[in-house]
C-alpha cells in the first residue's frame, strides 16, 4: 500500500463547485441590471404594476419625443468634438513624450496621465470655477477685453472640455502602443535621411493607426456616456444630452415613464456596446500592424534641438491651464468666501466651508460612506476578480472563455445604465427591496462597473506565472482550490494589492451610477457633490472636491510606491 | 512503486493525431525512456499519465489503479494519482523556500510536522541540497533548482516518477554529472521511471529500455543496445546514432548476393536483404564512424567501395568529420586520419550496412 495514499477524492468536486459558483455569480452580477432594463423597455408600465403589457411603445415614445431627439443630437455632436480633441491631444502628446528628448519626460508623462485618477466631475467643477461664465479667468478677461472669447456652455466648448477630460485615457493607450513599437523602424528612417518631423508623419503615425482608431472609438463612447461636463456646464444653460435626459426623466418626475426610460437606457447601452464591439475587433487586428517585440529596447529619444524647450513650455502651459490651475482654483475656492479677480482672495479667507463639511451630517456621512464602500467593495471586487482570473486562466472550466467575456462586458455599459439597472433590480426583484437605499447596493453596482479594470490589472500578471508552477502543485497532490490558495494567490499578491487600490480609487470618485442609487443615509462623495452643486452651494462643493482630491492623491501615491517596489516574488520568477 | 501500463492511448487535435495508439509497459523499478524529436507526442503522453492532459482514447494504469480509461469514462485528477513529475522548467514555487517547496506535498498529505521535517531532510540529502534548505529558488543555480525539483518529487514517494526533459536546461558538463546521479538514485530507490527526452545520449546512458516515438507513434521499443544496433527503420537509425541514409534500387548481384544500386550505377553488397515486405526501393543506413575513407591514389579497390569526393572537412578535436559527395547523395564519415579534399574511395562494410525497405523510391529517411 502506498504510504501516503489517504487523500480524499472529493477535492475535484469542490473545485468544480467553486468554479461554477464564480461563473454563476459573475453572470448574475453583470446580467441582472441589463436584463431588467431590457424587460422594462418592453413594458407598458412599471414592472411592479400587475396590469402592464408587453409592448414596443416605449421605443415609440422615446424616438417620437422631440426633446429626446435634440438630446441625442447634442450627445452625438458632443461625442464627436470631444473625440477629436481627446485623440488629437492624446496622440500628439504621447508621440512627443515617448519619442522626443524633452526635459523631464518622465515627470511630464506622469503629470499628463495623472487626471485619469481625478473624477471627471471634479475636473469639470475646477474648470467651471476658473473658466465658467462667472469663473475667475472669465471675469479677468471680461475686465481686460470687455468680453470672454469662449462660451463653454456651448456644444463646441463642452466638447473641448470633454476632450481634455479624456485625453489622458488616449495617452495611456498610445504610450503603451508606442512602447511596443520597434523603434529601429524609426531609426532606419532617420538613417535614410528623414527629419524627425518626417519620421513622425511617415513612420510613427501610420504605425500607430490602429491605436488611433481604437482611441477614437474609446473617446466617442466616453463622450456619449459623459455626465460630468453636460451636467456642470449644459444643465444651467438648458442644453440637454442623452445622459442628462435620462437623469431628468428618472429623477425629475414623480411618475416617470418607465417604458420610455428603459428604452432610452437600452438604446444607450446598445450604441455603446456596438462601438465597443468594433473596438475589440480592431484591437484583435492590432498585432498585424504594430511590430511587437518581446523586450523592446528602449530607444534613444530623438534629438529635436531647440524645439525641445518649445514643446516643454507647451506641455507646462497645457498642464497648468487644463489641470493644475483648475484644481488649485477649486482648492482655493474651498478656502474663500468669494473667488473673483476684483478683490484679493486673502480678504475672504475662511474655513467656513470645511466647518460646513464638519457640522452638517450629510458631508461627513458621504465621506465616511465613500471610504467604507471603497474599503469593503475593493476587497470584495479584488477577491472576486482573483477567482475569476484563476478560473479563466488556471482551470479546465468549460466556460472559461465566456467567463472572461462576461467580466469584461461592463466596459460597454455606461455608468448611468448600471445605476438605473440596479435601482430597478432592487425595486422589483422580490426580496431585494432590503437593499434599496443601502450602501450595499452601491458596492454591488460599483463592483460591477469595475470588473473590467480589476481584471485588466490582475490577469496580465497572472499570465506571467508559468502554468507549470501550478501544474506541479496539482501533481504533488494539491486540489484546484488548494492550488489557488497556496500557489496562485501568493504569487499574484502584488497584482491583487494593486487591484485593490485601483478599485478603491475608482470607488471614491464614482458618481454616474450612484446618482440613481442614493437615498438619505447612503450618500457617497459623488452624489453629495452633485446634490450640493444643484443647490448652488459652490463653497462646500469645492471643499468636498478638495477632500476627494487629497484622498485620491494619497491613494495614488501608495499605488505608485507599490508598483515601484518590486517584491521578492516577482523578482524570483 | 508499481508497474505503469499504457494501452492504446490516442489523442487528436482536429485531423492531427498527436498520440496515435501508444502502448507500453514500465515494469516495477524499470527506467523507460520515450525518445523522439520535438512534436512527436512524447511529452503529451507523459502529461496524460500525470493527469494534466486528457487523451481521447486508451487506458492508463499504475499497479491495480486505473488512472484513465476512455471507454469507462475514468479520468483521475492529477492530485489523485500520486505521480512524481519533474518539469523541464523545474516549476519550483518562487514564494516558498527550498524546504517549504519540499514539505508542501507532505502538508497536503497531512503528515505530522516533525515527520515531515525529517522526510524533507531525507529527500534533500538524497540530492545533496540539505545546506540550501532555507534559500529561495531564485537564489539557486539551474542545476540546484533541478535537484530541488527532484527532491520535492521524491519526498512523497510517488508511485511512478515522470521526468520531462529534466536535464535540457543545464549546460553540457552539468548535464553529464546530473545524468550520473539521476541514474544512481533511480537504481538505489528502485523507482518506476518514465523519462522523456530528445537527446539520444541521455536515453542510451540512462535507460533500461527505450521507446522511440515519431509522429505520435511508438516505432520501436528495446534496450539501448537493440535500439542502437538493430534499428527497425531508417528513421530510428538516423535519429539514434545519426546514420547516413542512402536510397537505391534492390538488385541481385553477380555472385547471387543481395545488393543495392544507386543513381550513379555504383552498387553496394549487403549481408542480407531487409526484413519485411519488399518494395521498389531500399534504404541503406550506415553510421559515420563505420565509413572508411581511402585516398584514390592508394588504389585499394576492395568490395563495397563507393567512389566519391570530399567536399567538406571539419576538425572536431578527437576526430575529423567529412562530407562526401557520392553521385547526388551525400555521406558523412568520421575518422581520426586527416585526408586531403578530393577524390576518394569510401568503404561501407556490409556488416555495418543496415538495409530497410523504403516506402517511397526517392523519399527522405523519415517514415
Amino acid at each position: 500500500m502506498h504510504p501516503f495514499a489517504s487523500m480524499k477524492p472529493s477535492a475535484l468536486d469542490r473545485g468544480a463547485l467553486i468554479q461554477w459558483a464564480v461563473f454563476v455569480f459573475t453572470v448574475l452580477l453583470v446580467a441582472a441590471p441589463i436584463i431588467v432594463i431590457a424587460v422594462q423597455s418592453l413594458q407598458s408600465g412599471p414592472l411592479y404594476d400587475a396590469n402592464r403589457e408587453w409592448t414596443f411603445s416605449g421605443y415609440g415614445r422615446l424616438f417620437g419625443s422631440a426633446e429626446f431627439r435634440v438630446a441625442l443630437g447634442n450627445s452625438l455632436a458632443l461625442a464627436l468634438v470631444s473625440t477629436l480633441v481627446a485623440t488629437g491631444v492624446g496622440v500628439l502628446s504621447s508621440i512627443a513624450l515617448v519619442r522626443f528628448d524633452l526635459p523631464g519626460r518622465a515627470w511630464l508623462e506622469a503629470a499628463m496621465l495623472g487626471p485619469i485618477y481625478i473624477s471627471q466631475l471634479v475636473l469639470a467643477l475646477g474648470w467651471y470655477v476658473l473658466y465658467g461664465p462667472s469663473g475667475y479667468v472669465s471675469l479677468m478677461l471680461r475686465q481686460w477685453l470687455g468680453d470672454v472669447p469662449w462660451n463653454l456652455a456651448s456644444i463646441p466648448g463642452m466638447g473641448v472640455l470633454g476632450g481634455l477630460a479624456m485625453a489622458p485615457m488616449v495617452m495611456l493607450f498610445c504610450t503603451s502602443s508606442l512602447g511596443l513599437m520597434d523603434a529601429s523602424l524609426e531609426d532606419a528612417a532617420r538613417s535614410a535621411g528623414a527629419s524627425p518631423l518626417r519620421v513622425v508623419r511617415s513612420i510613427t503615425l501610420p504605425l500607430l493607426r490602429p491605436a488611433i482608431v481604437y482611441s477614437l472609438l474609446l473617446t466617442f463612447v466616453g463622450g456619449l456616456e459623459m455626465l460630468s461636463v453636460p451636467l456642470v456646464f449644459g444643465w444651467p444653460s438648458g442644453l440637454e444630452f442623452f445622459t442628462t435626459f435620462l437623469l431628468r426623466e428618472t429623477m425629475g418626475h414623480a411618475d416617470p415613464d418607465y417604458g420610455m426610460l428603459g428604452a432610452a437606457a437600452l438604446s444607450l447601452l446598445v450604441m455603446v456596446a456596438l462601438l465597443v464591439l468594433v473596438q475589440q475587433r480592431l484591437l484583435a487586428q492590432r498585432q498585424r500592424f504594430v511590430t511587437v517585440r518581446g523586450k523592446a529596447h528602449r530607444p534613444k529619444p530623438i534629438d529635436i534641438g531647440r524645439w525641445r524647450w518649445v514643446l516643454f513650455a507647451a506641455f507646462v502651459a497645457y498642464l497648468l491651464a487644463a489641470v493644475v490651475l483648475p484644481m488649485l482654483a477649486l482648492v482655493l475656492r474651498s478656502f474663500v468666501q468669494y473667488l473673483t479677480p476684483l478683490i484679493s482672495p486673502w480678504q475672504f479667507l475662511t474655513l467656513d466651508h470645511y466647518r460646513v463639511l464638519w457640522e452638517q451630517d450629510i458631508y461627513l456621512r458621504s465621506i465616511g460612506n465613500s471610504l467604507v464602500a471603497a474599503g469593503i467593495g475593493a476587497a470584495l471586487t479584488t477577491a472576486l476578480i482573483a477567482l475569476v482570473s484563476a478560473v479563466v486562466q488556471r482551470s479546465e472550466f468549460r466556460f472559461a472563455r465566456q467567463l472572461e467575456m462576461v467580466a469584461m462586458f461592463p466596459r460597454a455599459v455606461p455608468g448611468m445604465v448600471v445605476g438605473i439597472g440596479f435601482l430597478w433590480v432592487v425595486l422589483w426583484v422580490p426580496g431585494l427591496q432590503l437593499l434599496h437605499g443601502t450602501l450595499a447596493i452601491m458596492v454591488i453596482a460599483f463592483s460591477m462597473r469595475d470588473l473590467p479594470s480589476a481584471y485588466a490589472t490582475v490577469a496580465p500578471s497572472l499570465l506571467q506565472v508559468s502554468k507549470e508552477i501550478d501544474q506541479s502543485a496539482r501533481v504533488v497532490g494539491a486540489s484546484w482550490w488548494r492550488t489557488f490558495r497556496s500557489i496562485v494567490v501568493p504569487l499574484a499578491k502584488p497584482a491583487l494589492i494593486a487591484c485593490y487600490f485601483v478599485v478603491f480609487v475608482s470607488f471614491v470618485k464614482e458618481y454616474a451610477s450612484a446618482v440613481f442609487l442614493y437615498a438619505p443615509g447612503n450618500e457617497v462623495i459623488g452624489t453629495t457633490l452633485l446634490s450640493t452643486w444643484a443647490k448652488g452651494e459652490v463653497g462646500p462643493v469645492a471643499a468636498l472636491s478638495a477632500v476627494q482630491l487629497v484622498l485620491t492623491l494619497a491613494l495614488v501615491l501608495v499605488l505608485a510606491w507599490l508598483r515601484g517596489s518590486k517584491s521578492r516574488v516577482t523578482e524570483g520568477n | 512503486m508499481a508497474e505503469l501500463v499504457v494501452t492504446g492511448l490516442t489523442q487528436s487535435y482536429g485531423l492531427l493525431r498527436v498520440i496515435n495508439d501508444v502502448s507500453f509497459r514500465v515494469s516495477d523499478g524499470e527506467f523507460l525512456t520515450l525518445l523522439g524529436p520535438s512534436g512527436c507526442g512524447k511529452s503529451t503522453t507523459l502529461f496524460s499519465i500525470a493527469g494534466l492532459n486528457r487523451p481521447d482514447g486508451g487506458q492508463i494504469r499504475v499497479g491495480n489503479e486505473v488512472f484513465f480509461d476512455a471507454a469507462a469514462g475514468i479520468h483521475r485528477t492529477p492530485e489523485e494519482r500520486h505521480c512524481g513529475l519533474v518539469f523541464q522548467s523545474y516549476a519550483l514555487w518562487p514564494h516558498m523556500t527550498v524546504r517549504e517547496n519540499v514539505q508542501f506535498p507532505l502538508k497536503l498529505r497531512r503528515v505530522p510536522a516533525a515527520q515531515a521535517r525529517d522526510k524533507a531532510r531525507w529527500a534533500l540529502s538524497l540530492v545533496d541540497m540539505e545546506p540550501y534548505a532555507d534559500r529561495y529558488p531564485h537564489e539557486l543555480s539551474g542545476g540546484q533548482q533541478q535537484r530541488v525539483a527532484l527532491a520535492r518529487t521524491l519526498v512523497y514517494e510517488p508511485q511512478v516518477l515522470l521526468l520531462d526533459e529534466p536535464l535540457s536546461n543545464l549546460d553540457a558538463k552539468l548535464r553529464l554529472r546530473a545524468r550520473g546521479w539521476l541514474r544512481e538514485l533511480q537504481t538505489r530507490l528502485r523507482l518506476t521511471t518514465l523519462y522523456v527526452t530528445h537527446d539520444q545520449d541521455e536515453a542510451l546512458a540512462l535507460s533500461d529500455r527505450i521507446a522511440v516515438m515519431s509522429a505520435g507513434k511508438i516505432v520501436q521499443i528495446g534496450t539501448p543496445r537493440q535500439i542502437y544496433r538493430e534499428p527497425e527503420t531508417a528513421f530510428i537509425a538516423d535519429f539514434v546514432g545519426h546514420s547516413n541514409v542512402l536510397v537505391g534500387t534492390p538488385q541481385r548481384l553477380a555472385d547471387g548476393s543481395f545488393g543495392v544500386v544507386f543513381g550513379d550505377d555504383q552498387a553496394l553488397q549487403l549481408a542480407a536483404p531487409p526484413s519485411g515486405a519488399p518494395t521498389s526501393a531500399v534504404q541503406v543506413a550506415i553510421r559515420p564512424e563505420h565509413v572508411t575513407l581511402r585516398p584514390k591514389s592508394s588504389g585499394a579497390a576492395g568490395s563495397n567501395m563507393l567512389q566519391g569526393r570530399i567536399i567538406q572537412r571539419d576538425f572536431l578535436g578527437t576526430r575529423f568529420e567529412y562530407l562526401v559527395a557520392i553521385g547526388d547523395a551525400q555521406l558523412r564519415a568520421a575518422c581520426t586520419d586527416e585526408i586531403e579534399l578530393g577524390e576518394i574511395h569510401a568503404e561501407l562494410p556490409a556488416r555495418h550496412c543496415m538495409p530497410f525497405w523504403s516506402s517511397t523510391a526517392f523519399g527522405n529517411p523519415t517514415p
